[in-house]
């Protein structure tokens, strides 16, 4: 699950070093390899939900000790809203990319 | 006798390295430098290593004569293999320049990194790797080594910029904005002192590199070498121009060193020091405690897969057990060099039997490999199992060199020399695996460490000079202004007496009783091996 976060991190700030550079002399390729950023930042949370479940099942199955188990639980919830935020700064980045582009939210150009 | 050098314009050849690439008849150590030829012969078999052109060693002699339009078609095979480009800022191809002489000078030539980045490309490697301190960290030590090695200015300017940002921290633990300053303090350290801005055009970069590179063959501390070794002056570098992998990009990124069989005891299974998120320089710098192939097939287990199957590819083609570099870029494997592995008289005694065995290796190579080995060479110190009362260890370590040796504790090179003075039996114990510690180590009887890897430099010089190494023991504290170490709960002071078991990677308390372990088994093979038609 970290892995996951650490990747979806850095698709990230790969989708922002792209977006900073994007103008009128901008190419498609440039829009669609930003595009493609985003979407795996969105496909990390997507992956992150079953993982958390398994995660939770693995925890509650081999861990006996009440304190680590709950800071393990902890650690796995703050992974998860980890993937949560990118998600979320993720769309709001894609917003402001299609709007600056002229494309409307419906695939439209305005 | 100097070595016969082929004529100077036979050698004067542009070679390709790229994905299975037959090797050309042209392509010799004479011509590409020999870790190059062996970089060509890993293409050629179809191992992955990162593309390449090699200028041969027929220019060194008039490395003014090396301009862009000698490189320029090699350089757009470079491009076209890797789909990057020099100086894209989009989608930078970033290189090494490394001298490669037919015969080994380590550390007398230079070798430049990063070549391509500069104010416009660096975006371009964020935007591809989604690592700013990757990037900046990789700007910084170009402007650095671009900045001492083409420009010639004192490596001490730039140490002053790291002093001035880094406030006490580790380089290791700065993060990108820091990184981001102290690149600003390098361009400017560069200007000052070159009198000219750092070269913003990346072509220029490459011909000022590889310009100075080909020159090193030339410096005094080069030529001192080849006077002390007898070296030819004519035989030449040849200058390598390759892709830069980097296995410090997080993720399923690493580097390793390894050996295709165990150089301790020859046993047939790969020997493989890896760390994730590093580069190469970390693994044998000695001053990071690597972690043994299990951590990567278990992360990482197709890339542990291609690794297994690369070491017996080399086996094959080689024809000897390999010492082998390689480096993991988000998960896709790279072979970086290879050449034949140091390795015990026991385990050159294995490897030989086992190879011939296998059909790797005729019977008569068998024999020659195994002619000097004598029955004193083979014989190793264990434990002794009959001396009482059972022995405890207090500590576990990685075994680098085998045997068991005890002695008293040392923290440092006058502190063994005169505990040798005084007839004793000695034990460097040192926090990293460092070459610097090779006098001492050369008197010391045994090395014990708290980080480094097996693979480290230093741990491949103990193994070569036949003392017990045991390093990597991260349960021991040492503190040497108050000439005491804690091992894993146990204080010892300078002058204890401990016991390292290179055999078992154990560390005792006090001395304990060595017995001589005669291989009869092996003797039986290699007497076989005499007899056999």
């Amino acid at each position: 699950m970290a892995g996951q976060v650490l990747d979806a991190t850095q698709d990230h700030v790969r989708a922002l070093a792209i977006a900073r550079a994007l103008d009128e002399e901008s190419t498609a390729d440039d829009h669609a390899e930003f595009l493609s950023a985003c979407w795996r930042v969105v496909n990390a949370e997507r992956a992150s939900d079953p993982l958390t479940r398994d995660l939770r099942r693995m925890l509650v199955n081999g861990i006996e000790d009440a304190a680590t188990l709950q800071l393990a639980t902890d650690f796995g919830a703050a992974l998860e809203q980890s993937t949560d935020a990118l998600l979320r700064t993720g769309y709001a980045l894609r917003t402001l990319i299609l709007a600056r582009a002229g494309v409307s939210r419906q695939g439209g150009r305005a | 006798m100097k070595p016969k050098v082929k004529p100077e314009m036979d050698r004067a050849t542009v070679h390709l390295i790229t994905a299975a690439a037959p090797l050309e008849a042209a392509a010799t150590p004479e011509a590409l430098g020999f870790k190059a030829y062996n970089l060509a012969r890993m293409a050629a078999i179809g191992l992955n290593v990162p593309p390449a052109f090699v200028l041969g060693t027929g220019f060194c002699a008039r490395p003014e004569a090396v301009t862009a339009d000698l490189w320029r078609d090699a350089l757009a095979h470079l491009e076209l293999a890797t789909g990057l480009g020099l100086g894209n800022a989009r989608r930078p191809l970033l290189l090494s320049v490394r001298s490669g002489a037919p015969v080994s000078m380590p550390g007398m030539m230079e070798t430049l990194f990063n070549i391509g980045l500069t104010d416009e490309t660096l975006p371009g490697m964020v935007r591809q790797t989604g690592h700013p301190r990757l990037a900046w960290d990789a700007y910084r030590r170009l402007v650095s080594g671009f900045g001492e090695v083409v420009a010639g200015i004192d490596a001490t300017a730039f140490e002053a910029d790291l002093e001035a940002v880094r406030a006490g921290e580790s380089e290791r633990h700065l993060d990108f904005a820091t990184l981001r300053d102290l690149t600003m303090r390098h361009l400017d350290t560069y200007r000052q002192h070159a009198g000219e801005p750092f070269p913003q055009n990346a072509c220029a970069q490459l011909e000022a590199a590889i310009t100075a590179v080909f020159h090193s063959w030339s410096s005094d501390k080069a030529k001192a070498y080849r006077a002390l070794r007898g070296l030819s002056d004519e035989m030449g570098t040849a200058v390598t121009v390759q892709r830069m992998v980097f296995g410090d990009g997080g993720g399923l990124s690493g580097a390793g060193v390894g050996f295709t069989r165990n150089p301790i005891d020859g046993s047939p299974s790969p020997w493989v020091d890896f760390l994730f998120n590093a580069q190469g320089e970390d693994v044998v710098s000695g001053r990071r405690s690597a972690e043994g192939h299990e951590a990567l097939a278990a992360i990482a287990p197709t890339v542990w897969t291609d690794l297994v199957e690369a070491t017996q590819r080399l086996e094959r083609h080689f024809g000897d057990m390999q010492d082998f570099e390689f480096t993991v870029q988000d998960g896709e494997l790279f072979l970086l060099q290879t050449r034949d592995g140091k390795r015990t008289p026991q385990a050159a005694a294995r490897i030989a039997l086992d190879m011939a065995d296998e059909g790797l290796i005729p019977i008569e190579t068998a024999r020659l490999r195994t002619a000097g080995l004598t029955d004193a060479a083979l014989t190793t110190t264990g434990l002794a199992s009959d001396d009482g009362a059972s022995l405890t260890p207090v500590a576990q370590a990685a075994t680098a060199a085998s045997g068991v040796v005890s002695g008293e504790i040392a923290f440092d090179e006058a502190r063994v020399r005169s505990r040798k003075a005084a007839g004793k039996s000695v034990i460097l114990v040192r926090r990293d695996a460092e070459t610097r510690d090779i006098s001492a180590l050369d008197l010391a009887d045994g090395l014990l460490t708290q980080h480094g890897a097996r693979t480290s430099h230093a741990a491949v010089v103990a193994r070569q000079l036949g003392k017990v190494c045991l390093v990597g023991c991260e349960a021991m504290q040492i503190d040497e202004t108050r000439g005491r170490m804690d091992l894993a709960g146990t204080s010892f002071q300078e002058g204890d007496l401990i016991t390292l078991d290179g055999n078992a990677g154990l560390i005792y308390s006090g001395v304990a009783r060595v017995r001589k372990l005669v291989p009869e088994a092996l003797l039986a093979r290699l007497k076989l091996l005499g007899e056999a038609v």
